[in-house]
């Protein structure tokens, strides 16, 4: 299963707001969840965001292999803070091994701040146009060249996933065994360079037929599609405003981390 | 004898900033390249110590970041780290993802840095490379496994110690090894 799923349009309010007011929610969001330890506003930011991706008409499903992926890292986190977080009452002795209480609350925490993180960045990505991103990334001021990475990250990573599947058959091919992950860690290196030089042939593909549609050739650029800040978009942006004052406001005078 | 690699790397000995489309758009593939590795990397780190020992995502982030600051240099080193930890954040790779952030920031710099004084011919340069950088990461990584996982200080200086020797010393030759490959293949005449 890919594990960064692409932009797709769908006719919901989120998708039809400017990148603006987007970016405003996830910084917003990534402000909450990491200005607090407690679980239970970590639990309600999730559940919040989850909310918002059923107003954008998002599909559960797409949140589902990097939930799985962080269940299972939580529960190996649990099993390595608990043993490591030595300062707190001992929660449970298993023989010799004392577990201890702090190490539960902390590995909670940081799996339930991993995965409010993930579904923020997925929602953004899935509901936010690639060249929007840039759009925004060239009023914020940053140069075209530039502004385009991100954009050009998200198109070719499938590319390059479905290229280094093919260099994992090519080696297993020639009768090299890389069927588990195991395998795949001691023969590192043989999968390393041929994906290395493949990047760069292609580094040097996409850079030539670049350049000969005339991209750096000038410091400013025009763009078919267009960015416009509409009433809605300035509704929401307020609204996200008063949202992170009143998080600063409670932070400040009721709730200590 | 000249090899292709000597040709190459004296063409671009001394320089700091290379901003062509190449570089740019290689930096950026080298992100991606560096990333889906890491899928494979770090979620076997995190399986076996819970993301505190991040030893192979060091390596093959330590391998394929130093060869993106060797033939991109500068600020071509900045956008394969930042490619590669936003990726990181987005996927939820590692439980130390957002702390990847600051750490290629100064990480990219340290290296292009090295890289600039570097010639590569003789074979110490590559340790001292990726000794020298993986130095600098790893003190960033201290403070994400500080603020992040909140481990007690003894852990910390245990496990960012064993992965900044584990890392540079097997990197060093892995990056030598990919280097004269590159070099070898003339991808990049």
């Amino acid at each position: 299963m890919p594990l960064l799923t692409a932009y797709a349009y769908c006719d919901s309010p989120v998708h039809r707001l400017d990148p603006r007011p987007k970016t405003l929610w996830l910084a917003g969001m990534l402000g909450i969840i990491y200005s607090t330890a407690s679980i239970p506003i970590l639990i309600g930011c999730l559940v919040v965001a989850l909310c918002v991706s059923s107003l954008g008409k998002l599909s559960y499903k797409a949140f589902l292999p990097v939930v799985k992926a962080l269940l299972a890292l939580g529960a190996f986190l649990l099993v390595v803070q608990t043993l490591f977080q030595s300062k707190s009452p001992v929660l449970m002795a298993i023989g010799p091994v004392n577990l201890y209480e702090r190490g539960l609350w902390v590995s909670t925490e940081v799996t339930v701040r991993l995965l409010c993180m993930a579904v923020l960045f997925l929602q953004f990505l899935l509901w936010t146009h690639p060249t929007d991103i840039t759009l925004m990334l060239v009023k914020f001021g940053l140069p075209y060249k530039y502004a385009m990475i991100l954009p050009l990250a998200l198109r070719f990573f499938p590319i390059l996933e479905k290229e280094m599947v093919s260099i994992f058959d090519a080696q297993q091919a020639r009768g090299l065994e890389l069927n588990s992950t195991h395998k795949r860690l001691l023969r590192l290196a043989v999968i390393l360079l041929p994906f290395c030089l493949r990047v760069m042939r292609r580094a040097n593909d996409i850079s030539l037929s670049m350049e000969l549609r005339g991209f750096g050739c000038h410091p400013d650029r025009t763009f078919l599609r267009e960015i416009r800040m509409r009433p809605m978009d300035y509704t929401v942006v307020a609204l996200l405003a008063l949202m992170i004052l009143a998080w600063i406001t409670a932070r400040t005078l009721y709730l200590s981390r | 004898m000249a090899t292709a690699q000597q040709a190459f790397l004296s063409r671009i000995e001394g320089q700091f900033w290379r901003v062509s489309t190449k570089d740019i758009i290689g930096s950026v593939l080298m992100g991606i390249a560096l990333n889906l590795v890491q899928q494979v990397t770090e979620r076997a780190d995190a399986a076996l110590t819970g993301g505190s020992f991040i030893i192979f995502g060091s390596i093959s982030y330590m391998t394929i970041f130093t060869i993106a600051a060797i033939y991109f240099r500068y600020p071509g080193a900045l956008i394969t780290g930042l490619v590669q930890a936003g990726i990181s954040v987005a996927t939820a790779a590692s439980p130390m993802s957002p702390a990847f952030v600051w750490t290629n920031i100064i990480q990219s710099f340290a290296a292009v840095l090295i890289v600039w004084r570097l010639s590569l011919r003789p074979w110490w340069h590559w340790p001292v490379l990726t000794f020298g950088h993986g130095l600098v990461g790893s003190i960033c990584i201290a403070i994400g496994l500080w603020l992040i996982l909140q481990l007690p200080a003894n852990v910390i200086l245990l496990s960012a110690s064993v992965t900044w020797v584990i890392e540079s010393a097997v990197s060093a030759p892995l990056v030598a090894v990919i280097a004269r490959g590159i070099d070898r293949s003339g991808v990049l005449d």
